[in-house]
């Protein structure tokens, strides 16, 4: 006999129940937990590694690329904790990954998580890690109209940096058509401008990741 | 892009559901937002079912357009999430509908 099972489930949904798990698990630990997502070569390790260089081993990253532990060597040393996922081909990373990395991790004296996705400007923000909160990289050098192009992470995003802004000179980014689409997609989006090379900005994205932990309760 | 991966989640949810009963078809409501190509998505769910045991299971898809809610108090749809409202021309809405891709229904032949 046929039977019709009405599931009305979004497609994502084992993936969520994962990530509620992450979710829960990361509050027991005190964690402030960041999405970190962007195109491949916007600087994300970079960034993370400036704000290793300033929190040690109060910062840890779990990196996610294709292949290779480049990522986790460059990370540690700079001074943070650092764990590799290799997703051999898997253009994103899913909560189940995140979840075997941490359901038998150590959070002591780490006061940030940042989970550095796979270099992706289009799958990584359909899947929900557990994170408190999704933060966009985008790099001068791949153009100002990105957002636009580009808008699921960018509605999305709470926090959006600007990098590399030591090339403004030499490329063709006009900052105030970049910052004026980010704003009509998602107007409650934070917006830094940061270059990696100068250390311009850095202080104000430390800062900034600090509020986020001192906002929450317990 | 990410078609592969999301056969998959589907795949699991449906089998998960049906667990033994044998899957003769699946319902998919397909957001206009939801970052998912239709025909890519029923391409690989081709591969993915029969893999899972779930052979000669229908796929039925239902596309469900983009719908906007402009603060002017206007609802429309709209093909581009970058679209201003028809009526104001402002950009501050709320997406109502079109976000997601759902599993809306199965149907199994439990004999």
């Amino acid at each position: 006999m046929i039977e019709k099972i009405r599931l009305a489930k979004n497609v994502h949904a084992l993936n969520d129940m994962v990530a509620q798990q992450n979710r829960l698990l990361f509050k027991e630990a005190g964690l402030t937990v960041v999405n970190m997502i962007s195109s491949p070569g916007s600087g994300k390790t970079s960034i993370l590694e400036a704000l290793g260089r300033q929190m040690g081993h109060s910062l840890m990253v779990i990196t996610g690329d294709i292949q290779t532990q480049i990522d986790k060597d460059r990370l540690e040393k700079a001074g943070a904790l650092a764990t590799q996922i290799e997703t051999r081909g898997s253009c994103h990373l899913t909560a189940h990954m995140i979840n075997a990395v941490v359901k038998h991790a150590s959070f002591s004296g780490v006061r940030l998580l940042v989970i550095e996705n796979v270099g992706n400007l289009v799958c990584p923000s359909s899947y929900d890690l557990g994170e408190d909160e999704k933060m966009a990289v985008l790099s001068v050098a791949e153009g100002d109209e990105k957002p636009i192009k580009y808008p699921s992470l960018f509605i999305r995003a709470a926090a959006v940096i600007i990098n590399k802004i030591d090339l403004i000179p030499h490329v063709n980014f006009d900052m105030a058509r970049a910052t004026g689409d980010i704003q009509k997609l998602n107007g409650n989006a934070v917006i830094f401008k940061l270059s990696c090379a100068t250390g311009e900005g850095i202080d104000a994205l430390a800062a900034y990741l600090n509020s986020l932990k001192t906002a929450r309760p317990g | 892009m990410h078609e592969y991966s999301v056969a998959c989640e589907i795949a699991a949810l449906v089998k998960q559901t049906a667990l033994n009963a044998r899957v003769t078809k699946i319902t998919l409501a397909v957001g206009a937002l939801s970052g998912i190509f239709t025909e890519s998505l029923v391409m690989y769910l081709d591969f993915v079912l029969p893999d899972m045991g779930m052979n000669n299971a229908l796929v039925e898809t239902r596309d469900v357009p983009a719908t906007f809610s402009c603060a002017c108090g206007v609802e429309y749809v709209a093909e581009n999430i970058a679209t201003v409202c028809p009526a104001c021309g402002a950009f501050t809405r709320t997406i109502k509908a079109g976000q997601d891709c759902i599993v809306e229904s199965i149907e199994v032949d439990d004999d």
